[in-house]
């Protein structure tokens, strides 16, 4: 066998092959496959889509509507948020969003001493409420002692006399001003709490409130 | 792209292809119905890549390193029935179970086809692909590369020493010097292309 005979050979492997019917009914399977394979890919929003044909259909009628109506519906979950009392569905979108927003929009230290003590003085509003709605129970009155803490610890670093650049006798009547509305908001906890079912927790939150206090 | 459009372009690979990726499997399998199951897989997987949009430049390359690798799979699940049916190499590469009568026979082979492809065989994983690719598919050292993943310099290394070698066990081992040097030429320059 020469070199030619040897190619010539290998050639006539290539007569190895598939019949018209298995070429077609292979094909014909594999064709079929194409739905799962395209169902793989990922498929965008509907709502994005109608969204989008909306605003090509409607133009700015459309968009100023859509944005009126996002205006209405976050003021009105604003306001029903300042309403809400611990314990509240929307009680936490006011503690963690709305009042934290708020609080670092303000830019001067008296303004966000006046806020934080504000702050302090909603707690103890809202415990007094609570306590008068008989729903001062023992964990809503952790839940507000730690946000009590937390806005004392606030107003303590606001107050803090590398951070301050008023004044000492501006920071000074901050820090009267705190403990005098304090001291009037305790002194109504604690006599909510001796004619209370719940008092012994209005009576912890003021004591608590107070040793805190101790700090500013 | 739109899927009639792929689906033309599918057609026209499987067309081309097809015989060539069956061929591939029936040879190394030696079952034509295993190696239309492997071709169906192949190109199954072409067709998947397609439909998700991705990049083939070469699509020849693609289907036998697929096939390569869904055989050697094959061998690996039946390896684990019988362990006498994948060989390995002095490197560890994997072989293949030569075809026997029955086989050959489904293959519609005659007796000169039979006798070069057992010989084929004979030459070991190290060449036999190598020389299979190059010869009966009429593939280049850089596509075999991509397939074996090897350089395309070991390709036409392989190509070469395991022509030599077929030579000598088909028994035409008088070399013509000048058309063998050529040959070399020609697939070094294609190799280093």
């Amino acid at each position: 066998m020469n070199e030619a005979e040897i190619r010539n050979s290998m050639s006539k492997l290539r007569d190895i092959k598939m019949t018209e019917e298995e070429k077609k009914i292979l094909l014909g399977k594999i064709i079929s496959q194409k739905k799962p394979a395209f169902a793989s890919k990922p498929v965008a929003s509907e709502y994005l889509h109608s969204f989008a044909l909306l605003m090509r259909k409607y133009g700015s009628v459309f968009t100023v509507c859509m944005l009126l109506v996002f205006t209405v519906t976050g003021r009105g979950i604003t306001l029903a948020a300042y309403r809400a009392l611990p314990g509240d569905a929307l009680y936490k979108i006011r503690v963690n969003v709305i009042e934290p927003v708020k609080g670092n929009m303000l830019s001067s230290i008296p303004a966000r001493a006046e806020y934080e003590t504000g702050l302090v003085m909603d707690r103890l509003n809202e415990a007094e409420d609570l306590a008068r709605k008989g729903r001062l129970g023992r964990l809503v009155g952790e839940q507000i002692t730690a946000l009590i803490s937390r806005h004392i610890s606030a107003l303590a670093s606001t107050l803090q006399p590398g951070n301050s650049q008023e004044n000492d006798a501006a920071v000074e009547a901050i820090r009267v001003n705190f403990h005098k509305k304090l001291n009037e908001r305790v002194r109504l906890l604690e006599a909510i709490s001796t004619s209370t079912p719940q008092g012994v927790v209005a009576n912890d939150i003021a004591n608590i409130v107070l040793k805190r206090a101790g700090n500013i | 792209m739109h899927h009639t459009t792929i689906e033309q372009q599918f057609t026209s690979i499987y067309e081309a292809e097809s015989d060539g990726i069956f061929r591939f499997c029936l040879i190394r399998v030696s079952d034509r119905e295993q190696a239309l199951d492997l071709t169906q897989e192949t190109f199954s997987r072409m067709w998947q890549s397609l439909t998700q949009g991705k990049e083939m430049t070469n699509h020849r390359a693609f289907l036998f390193t697929v096939a390569h690798r869904l055989i050697i799979d094959w061998y690996r699940k039946k390896k684990a029935v019988s362990l006498e049916a994948m060989s390995t190499d002095e490197e560890g590469r994997e072989s293949y179970d030569p075809p026997d009568e029955r086989a050959y026979d489904e293959m519609g082979l005659n007796e000169e086809a039979r006798f070069i492809l057992s010989k084929i065989n004979e030459l070991g994983p190290s060449y036999e692909q190598a020389v299979y690719l190059r010869f009966v598919e009429g593939m280049s050292p850089p596509e075999i590369g991509k397939i074996l993943g090897i350089s395309a310099n070991a390709v036409s290394v392989r190509i070469n020493r395991g022509l030599q070698e077929l030579r000598k066990i088909t028994g035409y081992d008088k070399i013509d010097e000048d058309k063998d040097t050529e040959f070399v030429k020609a697939d070094l320059v294609v190799a280093n292309a």
